[in-house]
């Protein structure tokens, strides 16, 4: 098993398994220790309410995985229905739909997801919805471009040939044939999707506290740094670790198939 | 806070490898990067130039003028003085007016000024601008902030040159105490146009650059009738974010904080970089309930988001130890002579009773609106939080962007969260409280503590006056809307170059005094 495998695995157990590990409450605080290194008590100390450092960072992968999986499916679902859409349909649809594509491509996805958690609300369905929609267009694309090419293939004018529909097509030839490039390009927009929503709760516009989530806890920690490092230094060494991990993942699944 | 962070994603990269670099180049971005924001002042101090942070609260529509509630509070205390000063111990002191004498009734005040004051532009300081000044600040057209301290003067009449007579429309004990406001402040006859962006006063400092939501400059003032500033110049950069100034402080980007969180104090004190101050002071949060929006409508609702606290703890979690002193919902602090200390122990059986009696047995669900716009407004939530949790009280916090904090929450939504520096008892009370005060932050109407108000100022026996002030801080912690839990111990942090700022609180703080080697 690879690195990157056990990385990514070790996080999604941890995620799942922060609830049910006997670990201290997320929210409760300590006057008496308030941030405190590491000890017998607290194993990555406390944080600046005298939280739990350990119980926090385990915990924060909950929201922070939970909505970059459901925003990355999401926008894995619509930008492979567009791609392959613009890619069959051809001729001016086509040039339109890529041309709307270029233009969301072109826009800062945190500006954006600032404005709507912003104007329109914080919800975990708005940012869920909104990410999705953001980080679709880079998925719409690379689908479109490696379907432009299987569709000019033999095989595809046989299935045409022989009746099969447009769906049979997309799902039985186009799709086996893209899934490389496609799960690659959907691996790596999880990852930004992860650091957006991270972002947008260090800047107060994501996940609300007393929540524990990587981003919050990371501003909330980033005043503390030099009088404790740990609240701080936990939550980045897991959303960089998982961040390397899918992409190390992803990395020896293509070295792997071109061998 | 939205100015000071820029994480841009980059769109779709074509090779992985380009990508994976690109992620790992976020994540030190968010793990490095982000913790030292600030503002654009340049990063190593000179002599003679004193670099102060301003918080961008209003979002760029600060003022100068000192009676309007949006005043650039930085800056107004170096460009203006008062008639009254305060004293170390907040007592007043002599500043533009040299000394005062009440009629028997305490119903007139006569004010005697000091001579050859001039202001920045050259002009003499004389009776005329108090005039000018003081009816600016009382006008009810345009119903100043300190209209709610100073609401009792009826007119000001110029004996001559250098005196003026006040009548106020009641008996006032304590006017000097009011006089000292730090927005009282003295400006030209016929300033109105001007004073917001180019002011006039007779202060230490005159501006030279006006920028809020930049760097405001300040050039000493040779002629000022304390002495001249020892300092050449005042630089007041905007760093919109409480933490991002602590390490703008840290990296040399400011000279001074007038306050870090006590728990940053050791960052300051465990170095010979810097120096700090510890300040037993009246500053407070508070959180606000507005009572028109239901169910803080209701007395016992009001009681019941109070009682349910253990205050103690509260302050040692938001505060750190030591941090601050324990109030029963009082505005006014510890070292003050009018102060009421009275029992407010955790009450969650209380709490839930009230609660129950008003109709909600299974306890209440609120929303509070808090930002990082000060080091304690987030803490003091979650903590607040998690302590009325037993009482049946669900609180959600939502935070609000740090910048333009004060015009678009604080008084706009139905809870929120509020600061307030050290004021005397007779202006706190009277400015928060009073039923018709500009900053009546929860919209309570209560006439029973007007009247209450009306007789403690007027009562001009000592002792009388302040049970009649103690009497109206116990109605407030039966009645008020507003959760008051400490007053703060500021721990202020300056580089070692900084010297001359006396361990007092701001308002008593001789700019002119100041020097940076």
């Amino acid at each position: 098993m690879s690195a990157g495998a056990v990385i990514v695995g070790g996080h999604l157990l941890l995620a799942l398994a922060a609830s049910v590990l006997p670990l201290q409450s997320v929210v409760a605080q300590d006057s008496n220790a308030i941030l405190q290194g590491a000890s017998g008590a607290h194993w990555l100390g406390t944080d600046s309410l005298g939280r739990d450092v350990l119980s926090r960072t385990l915990h924060g992968g909950q929201p922070s995985i939970g909505v970059a999986l459901v925003a990355v499916l999401l926008a894995a679902t619509l930008g492979f229905g567009l791609g392959t859409f613009a890619a069959l349909a051809g001729g001016w649809l086509d040039d339109a739909i890529m041309r709307v594509v270029d233009v969301l491509l072109a826009m800062p996805s945190l500006l954006v997801l600032m404005l709507v958690a912003s104007f329109i609300g914080r919800e975990p369905v708005v940012l869920v919805a909104t990410l999705a929609l953001m980080y679709a267009p880079p998925i719409a694309r690379v689908v479109r471009g490696a379907s432009g090419n299987v569709l000019t293939r033999d095989f595809i004018l046989a299935a045409r040939l022989r009746g099969a529909s447009r769906r049979a097509i997309v799902v039985g030839e186009v799709l086996p044939n893209i899934a490389e490039v496609f799960i690659t390009e959907v691996a790596m927009q999880f990852t930004w999707i992860l650091l957006a929503f991270s972002s947008l709760s260090f800047l107060g516009l994501g996940t609300s506290p007393p929540t524990a989530e990587w981003g919050l806890m990371i501003s909330d920690a980033r005043g503390f740094i030099t009088v404790s490092p740990l609240p701080l230094l936990a939550p980045v060494v897991m959303l960089a670790s998982l961040v390397l991990g899918v992409n190390a993942l992803v990395d020896r699944r293509a070295q792997a198939e071109l061998s | 806070m939205l100015n000071k962070t820029v994480l841009r994603l980059t769109k779709r990269q074509p090779a992985r490898l380009r990508r994976r670099n690109l992620g790992v180049a976020i994540v030190a971005l968010t793990a490095f990067g982000l913790v030292s924001c600030g503002g654009s002042a340049s990063t190593s101090t000179s002599a003679g130039v004193l670099r102060v942070a301003n918080d961008a609260g209003f979002g760029g529509s600060e003022t100068m003028d000192p009676y309007d509630g949006n005043r650039f509070w930085p800056a107004i205390n170096m460009v203006f003085d008062r008639l009254i000063g305060v004293d170390k111990d907040f007592s007043p002191i002599p500043e533009l007016a040299e000394s005062w004498v009440a009629n028997d009734a305490m119903t007139e005040w006569t004010l005697k000024l000091r001579s050859g004051v001039k202001f920045h532009d050259g002009s003499d300081f004389d009776s005329a601008d108090v005039v000018y000044s003081i009816d600016r600040m009382i006008d009810p057209t345009f119903d100043s902030p300190v209209r709610a301290v100073l609401g009792i003067i009826d007119y000001v009449d110029a004996v001559d040159a250098s005196t003026v007579t006040i009548v106020l429309s009641t008996a006032e004990a304590d006017l000097p105490v009011l006089l000292a406001d730090y927005r009282a402040l003295m400006t030209p006859v016929d300033s109105l146009d001007t004073i917001g962006k180019a002011p006039v006063g007779t202060g230490p400092f005159s501006m030279q650059t006006f920028d809020p939501e930049g760097t405001t400059v300040l050039a000493a003032n040779p002629n000022y009738f304390l002495g001249k500033p020892k300092l050449a110049r005042i630089e007041i950069p905007a760093i919109a974010d409480a933490q991002a100034a602590t390490q703008a402080l840290l990296g040399g980007q400011v000279d001074m904080l007038l306050a870090v969180g006590a728990k940053n104090e050791s960052l300051f004190s465990d170095t010979s970089k810097f120096t700090t101050q510890r300040i037993v002071s009246g500053d407070w949060n508070g959180i606000d309930f507005q009572v028109n929006h239901k169910p803080f409508d209701d007395q016992r609702v009001r009681k019941a988001l109070r009682i349910a606290v253990d205050r103690q703890q509260l302050t040692d979690v938001v505060l750190g130890k030591d941090g601050g002193v324990v109030a029963c919902d009082t505005p006014v602090w510890s070292g003050d002579p009018y102060r009421w200390d009275g029992d407010c122990a955790q009450d969650i059986e209380g709490a839930k009773k009230l609660l129950a009696d008003a109709g909600f047995p299974d306890g209440i669900d609120i929303e509070i609106f808090t930002s990082d716009v000060e080091d304690n407004f987030v803490d003091l939530v979650q903590a607040y939080q998690e302590q009325v949790k037993a009482a049946g009280i669900r609180v959600k916090i939502t935070m609000a962007d740090a910048s333009g904090y004060w015009d678009n929450v604080w008084m706009k939504e139905p809870v929120f969260v509020t600061s307030w520096g050290q004021r005397p008892a007779p202006q706190v009370l009277n400015e928060v409280f009073r039923s018709t005060a500009a900053w009546n932050e929860t919209g309570l109407i209560d006439t029973e503590l007007d009247g209450l108000l009306d007789s403690a100022r007027s009562t001009l026996d000592n002792d009388g006056r302040a049970k009649k002030y103690q009497a109206i801080q116990q109605r407030l912690f039966d009645n008020s809307a507003t959760f008051i839990p400490y007053h703060k111990t500021l721990v202020r942090a300056m580089s070692a170059k900084v010297k001359g700022v006396a361990p007092i609180v701001i308002d008593a703080v001789r700019w002119e005094q100041i020097q940076v080697d």
